[in-house]
């Protein structure tokens, strides 16, 4: 999948966990998905499920836990998809 | 874990052990006299526990309601008395507070190092997050006791969320095999809210369940299932409890 196709559902997928929508808006990449647009560490792991869900893909605990900013996610699901 | 977190647990368990009778029952003074408490039906909740509980000596991890900020502390005194404590040290639960909200006052620090916490960062980096993990599986392997707020925060609607939870009790219940989850239900006939305290002369009354939670599905989705139907017990306990305590409000 090619990477702008990627960045396009991830953010959509994030977009409604965000508290701060800005970074996304301004396409930010470097956001950091607690800290900068306010995402409940809880939700980040409903947002790698949804993740799953869209690209058909399993993402290891492991992997997870590296995904920092919307940047890494673009990253993991392109790898992955 | 590394050698250096497990020489710092076992000290912890050791002077928190020694302290055991002097911080339970100062803690146990203020709560019942100081500010009045009292709970409710508190032999019958030890003994049926102790009943449901039965020969299991492994991990148990204590998933409470939260509505005020002594919650813990109230816990530890329904769970057990000093004297329990004192002869089954793993029974006196860890409890993991949030690092923020202890402040650096040393007098606070002090008595949360007595009273088994393992401060943690909420959000915090992922590698510090990963080290208290490490720590509270270890603890639980060696069959400690272990609170969890499986809501994450002191509820704001005054009512258990089943829907903004966290996931780190079903990740832990999944991560530690055996694990079994002690749904607790404690509220006050007075609390409409959360609170920092419940109000004097409070009378808290229990109600509890025992479960042994799995998921088909592994990883982050089993971690979800598993929280969900903690939560999700732990609502249906709030149901019973209104019903029998303030069946006006449910």
């Amino acid at each position: 999948m090619d990477q702008q196709t990627a960045l396009e559902k991830v953010t959509a997928i994030i977009k409604p966990y965000a508290k701060n929508l800005a970074p996304l808006e301004e396409g930010n990449l470097d956001a950091r998905i607690l800290e900068d647009l306010g995402v409940n560490s809880a939700r980040l792991v409903d947002i790698i499920l949804a993740f799953e869900d869209e690209f058909g893909i399993s993402i290891d605990d492991e992997t997870a836990d590296k995904v920092r900013t919307i940047n890494d996610a673009v990253r993991v699901v392109s790898s992955q998809a | 874990m590394g050698h250096r977190d497990r020489l710092e647990l076992f000290l912890q368990r050791a002077v928190a052990w020694v302290f055991t009778p002097a911080s339970y029952y100062l803690a146990w003074f203020w709560m019942r006299f100081v500010r009045g408490y009292r709970i409710s039906g508190l032999r019958a909740f030890r003994d049926e526990l102790r009943r449901k509980l039965g020969s299991h000596r492994g991990p148990l991890l204590v998933c409470p309601n939260h509505l005020t900020a002594i919650d813990s502390v109230l816990l530890v005194w329904a769970l057990g008395s000093g004297l329990h404590y004192f002869q089954n040290d793993r029974d006196f639960v860890w409890n993991l507070p949030e690092r923020r909200n202890l402040g650096e006052g040393l007098p606070l620090r002090v008595a949360c190092y007595l009273c088994k916490c393992i401060p943690v960062l909420r959000q915090g980096p992922p590698e510090v997050t990963a080290r208290t993990m490490s720590k509270i599986r270890h603890l639980l392997a060696g069959g400690h006791r272990v609170m969890i707020f499986p809501e994450g925060t002191r509820s704001r609607s005054g009512r258990v969320d089943t829907q903004e939870f966290a996931y780190g009790a079903g990740r832990l219940v999944q991560e530690v095999p055996g694990t079994r989850v002690l749904c607790v239900y404690l509220r006050g006939l007075n609390q409409e809210a959360c609170s920092d305290l419940p109000r004097r002369g409070e009378t808290f009354h229990l109600g509890f369940d025992v479960l042994e939670p799995t998921s088909p599905n592994k990883g982050l989705r089993g971690s979800r299932d598993i929280s969900r139907r903690i939560v999700e017990r732990l609502a249906s306990l709030e149901e019973e409890w209104f019903a029998t305590h303030h069946p006006t409000r449910q």
